[in-house]
């Protein structure tokens, strides 16, 4: 094989230069160029762009329409221990040194045009980094144009390695665009492995409902905003029927203790949620709630005094107990007292579950907001509400003594007793005793929406109102876009619109 | 992008329109408070002027000295009825409520009147009235003011000049009304 590269070098002294030509290959390829150098295993090609071409006498069919008679086996290079057509496995290491069989001999018309000596090995790196950028094969012609600098080859291949990296770069951005346009053509292209395909989708489905839903509402809390600030304080001595606003101080119409810090109050209401947490998401749920809404307390504001029937009010008031427990810690024996009473369940198998208690309450003589409908009430009304009132009470007493016996809990009976209650005044008012009217009371009106009851100021609430118009409004439009421009993105559609 | 551009349009759209119906709505409403705060006032004066017929008939018996204070109080009554504006309006009760001031204080010079519980009773309720009143003339400035305030307040007052709205009257009390009250006692000779 030796003797083979001294014959193509020799063959390769004494070939002569041939101008240009048009070289057809026998894949069909039609090449045009000037022929720089030509042996019978290949030929060296100048297709005009600086770049010498190297072609194997195997693969031309004709040279300006001669057909191309090759005499010998093409250049197996793998039979000579010299770089292979895959030299990216060793894209740096060295041949062989063959120092026994390099000859020194010339390259005329190399890109460089100088004649200088290389070594056979250079040189067949440097053949074999010419074919393989002929054949596309830009990264590893890249290596062995770098193999080839290193084995001696010292001719100037810097404009051609600059070549070889602009076909790299433009290879690597079509690669891009190629993987861009099969991305947007194929919107589960690449979370079809995904565990979570389709799940961000339903996400931003929701995202987008929400925001929409969030900026009506943030409208519906702006009308809220604006019908208070519209309406002028009344005193309960002057009020008319119809939307009253009322500041005044709270007083107790029968006595009543909030169930979670055991305060005092005329109202009350709280929730109790159980940290849960699957996989890696977690969230506070809702475990029980209860209030006292249908229990009325007395509005006071120096000119007289009215009932207010909290059921269907809106209530604006910063939480007054809050505790959290987390697992294993222990709970306040008030709240283990109300929930065993209240049958929950506040234990498992590692110890007490993570717990939050929130409580909200209006104590006595506490400053209250009210924005409601004066409406008419009778004292039979009153006497009859007494009279259901201490019935359910007595239900609940004689319920608290066999505490959840029966599958149902404290909770859960005095909520069915207030509904029961509720409804029973609900016939009431239809009743002919609505006829004798004579008192006044706030209650939710029945074409109003708004009903406040607030423990802060006008002023506060306001403020309130207008922060959660804002965030629904402008939060709300702005998800619902995020969330819009998403999904086109995800199914693709993006490039489309 | 462009579908979000319209969807960002369309948001918008929907939130002026939105924000000015708003504000049309809350004109119209505070607009009709104003109306509602007068005709509350009204079904008090109303109320009151119903008993003071009852009143004087009570107090006729007892002060037959008195005759022009209660034929006072009876013309006082006479132009709240026939009073259109809010000025007359504010005019004629200003001088009935001084009457009756002058009525109850002269009283005081009658023991028999004043044992009499029917006329205890009115005065009572007389009385009670006169302070509901108070309190929805207030309520009714109020009304007014904030009504004011609104149709000269921006972005309102683009909509309020659309509709024309136009600032409302004050209940006003008038000047001899802020003066102290002048009781002459008229003993019987």
């Amino acid at each position: 094989m030796r003797i083979l590269w001294l014959f193509t070098l020799l063959i390769f002294s004494f070939s002569a230069n041939i101008l240009a030509e048009t070289v057809i290959l026998k894949s069909g390829e039609k090449l045009e160029g000037k022929i720089v150098e030509q042996t019978d295993k290949y030929i060296k090609m100048d297709p005009g762009v600086g770049i010498v071409m190297t072609y194997y006498t195997d693969d031309i069919d004709t040279i300006d329409g001669q057909k191309l008679q090759t005499t010998a086996p093409s250049i197996q290079p793998q039979d000579q221990s010299q770089p292979q057509t895959e030299p990216e496995a060793q894209p740096d290491a060295q041949p062989e040194p063959q120092t026994q069989t390099q000859t020194q001999t010339s390259l005329p018309n190399t890109p460089a045009e100088v004649q200088q000596p290389v070594n056979s090995d250079a040189e067949n790196y440097y053949a074999l980094a010419v074919a393989q950028y002929n054949n596309g094969d830009y990264i590893d012609a890249f290596k062995n144009i770098n193999a080839a600098q290193r084995s001696g080859y010292t001719q100037d291949l810097e404009s051609f390695k600059e070549r070889i990296q602009a076909a790299i770069d433009q290879q690597e951005t079509e690669k891009n665009l190629r993987r861009a346009q099969e991305y947007n053509s194929h919107p589960y292209y690449h979370s079809s492995s995904s565990s979570n395909s389709g799940k961000d989708i339903g996400y931003a489905i929701f995202g987008l409902f929400f925001g929409i839903f969030s900026f009506f509402k943030g409208f519906g809390t702006l009308r809220k905003k604006r019908a208070i600030e519209s309406i002028p304080t009344s005193t309960v001595r002057g009020l008319a029927i119809g939307m009253v606003e009322l500041n005044g101080k709270a007083k107790k119409t029968r006595t009543l203790q909030a169930p979670l810090s055991g305060t005092e109050c005329t109202f009350y209401r709280y929730t109790i949620e159980r940290y849960e947490s699957s996989g890696r998401s977690s969230r506070w749920v809702l475990i029980s709630q209860g209030d006292s809404v249908f229990c009325p307390f007395c509005l006071d504001d120096a000119t007289g005094e009215i009932m207010v029937l909290p059921w269907g009010a809106e209530f604006v008031m910063p939480a007054d107990y809050t505790f959290t427990t987390s697992l294993g810690s222990g709970l306040p024996e008030n709240l283990i007292n109300f929930m065993g009473k209240s049958g929950i369940q506040y234990k498992g198998l590692f110890g007490n579950y993570t717990l939050r208690f929130t409580e909200w309450h209006i104590k006595p003589e506490e400053s209250v907001f009210v924005v409601g409908t004066a409406q008419k009430h009778t004292t039979q009304l009153d006497q009859y509400m007494e009279k259901i009132s201490g019935i359910t009470d007595k239900l609940k007493q004689s319920l608290g003594q066999a505490p959840a016996q029966e599958g149902i809990g404290l909770e859960e009976w005095s909520r069915a007793a207030a509904h029961t209650e509720h409804g029973l005044l609900q016939e009431v008012n239809k009743s002919d005793i609505q006829q004798d009217l004579t008192d006044v009371i706030i209650a939710k009106g029945d074409n109003s929406q708004i009903f406040i009851i607030s423990d802060e100021s006008q002023a506060e609430v306001v403020k309130s109102f207008s922060w959660k118009a804002f965030a629904g409004i402008w939060g709300g439009s702005a998800l619902s876009l995020a969330m819009l421009a998403y999904l086109l993105f995800r199914l693709g559609l993006w490039s489309r619109f | 992008m462009s579908i979000i551009i319209i969807a960002g349009l369309i948001f918008l759209v929907i939130g002026l329109v939105s924000y000015f119906v708003s504000l049309y709505n809350g004109l119209i409403v505070v607009s009709r408070n104003i109306d509602k705060a007068w005709a509350n006032i009204d079904v008090l004066l109303k109320q009151r002027h119903d008993e003071i017929p009852k009143l004087i008939s009570v107090c006729e018996g007892y002060m037959k000295y008195e005759r022009e204070t209660l034929e006072k109080i009876t013309a006082a009554r006479t132009s709240c009825i026939q009073a259109k504006s809010v000025g007359e309006s504010s005019q004629a009760e200003g001088d009935l409520a001084q009457s009756l001031k002058t009525l109850f204080a002269v009283a005081e010079n009658y023991p028999d009147l004043k044992a009499n519980q029917n006329f205890t009773q009115l005065q009572g309720r007389v009385s009670y009235l006169e302070s509901q009143i108070a309190d929805r003339r207030e309520f009714y400035n109020d009304s007014v003011n904030i009504y004011n305030i609104r149709i000269n307040e921006i972005p309102d007052l683009f909509v309020a000049r659309q509709l024309n709205m136009q600032p409302r009257e004050l209940f006003k009390v008038a000047e001899e009304d802020k003066q102290d009250v002048n009781i002459k006692f008229d003993l019987p000779k």
